[in-house]
């Protein structure tokens, strides 16, 4: 029998639909839990699981950590803070981030406060725009690899279905995103009997780093215009974009656009801000009934009012924002990275360029006898027997296989012995 | 046209269920929101609406804000903070909450740590239990008069059917909760072809403030037992038990339950630690599979670590807890308490004499020319008219018309301000009525 078969899901406990939730296993989590019990530290563990899996930024964290505790010290709790507030989000940190947004999207025109919800994290914003622009079974479409936590934001509570348009590594750059191949893709669908219903993007581009030329993302957003499809942009790591010459293009920052009344996109503070633990989302919509359906349900998405008011507070501080750290965040990520590719090149891994993102995609192709998902999936054990872990390409429903997102955004001493780890793991393999 | 054939609920943007969502409308949000946009406050805006309608706590949230400062000023905020994200909740909140739960439920034994889920609120943990227990359609059983929330909860994301079991004013003791009740409403339902999968109860009681004896509790369980139904037990009033000699029974106190893999508590730190803007609720079940089934979905419904340190420092500080905020917190509430109800006496008007809660349930049909439910509507917008939001029984699904449910537990300088105005509207009412 297989896992799946011998394992209780507790049919006998729960509703259907959350036993359809914890069928949804993923096996990514293997090695996390790995981690999470044994986790490297450098003086207290040095023989523990180093997580390279799970995207984050520990670079920079400890400058975020500092602005926090500087702002918790100084902050004055009022008895009004504690009552209810505004399910929408404050509006002193919607107003912040409004502001923030205009200036980092290179909007068109200034963002909208109004047009903004605040939720906790950017998984429970998909998941709610799940909830509000689709119905059990609809399909979005999404171009494939994808960062697994999408798929489980739409798939778990809203049940959506992703229709993925498969990019691979054949094309002349591996896993560039075309409008044909999404064309292709939903018309395949469209006979199959799935009603699409929407479009989902993340840009910059989760597992790869890419970001998506201007070009691209217009003729994706006419694509969605013609078909009537609600877009989700995903830009959490819209600061992380280190690469000195690297051009981000927000939706925000598009004249005009072909369909901004279904156009929507989420950001959030967990990745750019180095705060996954404190998660809180913000979701922008130009379209009123969009966001009052989301305020209909928001009293589950709620964060914090004392966490609203330290992020406020955060943003309001634009000096330590542009001038310490969104630069200094730049600089360790593009060290970090430099570090990592070149080590990269030494142990003769072949991985995409990009100026975006926590993560290398690397291509672990050559040293697999076969390539197969089977094969992919026992470079994966292995490499988490030998105390390092990383995400093989399947967990991002990638259709080559061979691929693994790395993550970069951590010390260079920690990068320094995952290096020596993984080039222990290839040499015995190339032997 | 009805006010909603009229509205455009977005049909032509949103998903069917996101319709649905939107066209949930209850009567109570009138006068909410316009004291959220016109609230009063005794020196900048003396003319605003004072809202006696939404149940929490500012009477003592200013001994709460205090410590809360004193432990954001001395804070360590760790990188590591940053990142830890267990779904469950952190082992420190999970931690403290067990010893405290341990003690306030006097539990039959210790409560484990990893029996308890942190999610943003009791709502959204009523509303995670719904996704998790029930299917769209499955309906649970509950009994009227009900706080609306319950029912925002289980009917909007989970589309649960409530089964309200009515109680009434008939009965000897008002709205007294009986199993036979419960036993009958279930039968009729099942004739309707419901099929219903659990029981909601909120002890104590909202808005009536009883506190349930204990048989009438194990009653309630073991008629759970009977039909397999999934119990679920909101305590979020526990430490809102202010009467000298009221006696609250916890779940968790009670040996030898039916059916503990199916009797599932919640409890949070807004209205007994009066921060409802803090989102963090607690729910405590014996069975890992719903603990499983939850935490599938918690990305939903997380808590800022920052927050549940900050919760666990308080709860840590046993002097603080024990000796100043509860025994403090419930002198203000009798006294609040106290000053509401007789004045309510004074003004004639019969009450249910209770001492949990945060409200008084009050019997205002002597002042409606006839006792229906568009005569409660007339009342309560007369009231929100003049000043003061109180809550008509309707938005609470009960069935006898003209009882308000009435917040106490606001500074006794608004409190006064409140019941004067409510005198007035009485007072008029009076003459016309003769």
């Amino acid at each position: 029998m297989s896992r799946l078969e011998k394992y209780d899901y507790g049919e006998d406990w729960l509703s259907d639909r959350a036993v359809r939730y914890r069928k949804r296993f993923n096996v990514k989590s293997t090695g996390d839990s790995k981690c999470t019990k044994n986790p490297y530290h450098p003086d207290t563990n040095p023989n523990g699981y180093i997580n390279l899996g799970i995207s984050g930024n520990t670079l920079s964290s400890k400058i975020v950590a500092e602005k926090m505790e500087q702002i918790t010290k100084n902050m004055t709790i009022s008895p009004e803070l504690l009552h209810y507030h505004d399910f929408r989000g404050t509006a002193e940190l919607r107003t912040e981030v409004a502001k923030f947004l205009t200036k980092h999207t290179h909007a068109v025109s200034p963002v909208n406060a109004d047009n903004l919800m605040v939720l906790n994290g950017c998984s429970a914003a998909t998941a709610a725009l799940g909830m509000v622009l689709f119905d059990p079974g609809d399909g979005v479409i999404v171009p494939s690899p994808l960062y697994n936590g999408m798929n489980e934001s739409m798939c778990r509570m809203p049940e959506v279905q992703i229709i993925y348009a498969d990019l691979d590594d054949k094309s002349e750059i591996p896993f560039q995103l075309t409008v044909e191949k999404l064309e292709s893709r939903f018309k395949e669908a469209e006979k199959e009997g799935v009603k699409i219903r929407g479009l989902f993007l993340i840009n910059p581009h989760n597992p790869t780093g890419d970001i998506y030329p201007e070009s691209v993302l217009r003729q994706c957003l006419e694509f969605a215009k013609r078909h009537s499809l609600h877009v989700i942009v995903d830009e959490i790591y819209m600061l992380s974009v280190f690469g000195e010459d690297a051009k981000f293009t927000s939706v925000l920052s598009l004249e005009g656009l072909p369909d901004p009344q279904r156009t929507h996109m989420v950001w959030g503070f967990s990745k750019d801000f180095c705060m996954s633990g404190l998660p809180c989302g913000v979701l922008h919509s130009w379209n009123k009934y969009i966001n009052n359906a989301v305020k209909a349900i928001s009293f589950c998405n709620a964060t914090t009012n004392i966490h609203q008011r330290v992020l406020t507070e955060m943003l309001q501080d634009e000096n330590w924002l542009e001038q310490t750290y969104i630069p200094t965040n730049h600089q360790l990520l593009r060290e970090s990275h430099r570090f990592l590719t070149g080590e990269l090149d030494k142990l003769g891994v072949p991985h995409l360029k990009r100026g975006a993102g926590l993560f290398v995609w690397v291509n672990m192709q050559k040293f697999l006898p076969v390539v197969s998902f089977d094969e992919e999936f026992k470079l994966f054990k292995e490499l988490v027997e030998n105390g390092v872990r990383f995400t093989p390409g399947k967990v991002y429903f990638c259709r080559s296989p061979g691929w693994f997102r790395i993550i970069f955004a951590a010390p260079i001493v920690t990068l320094k012995l995952v290096i020596d780890r993984l080039g222990k793991v290839l040499e015995k393999r190339q032997r």
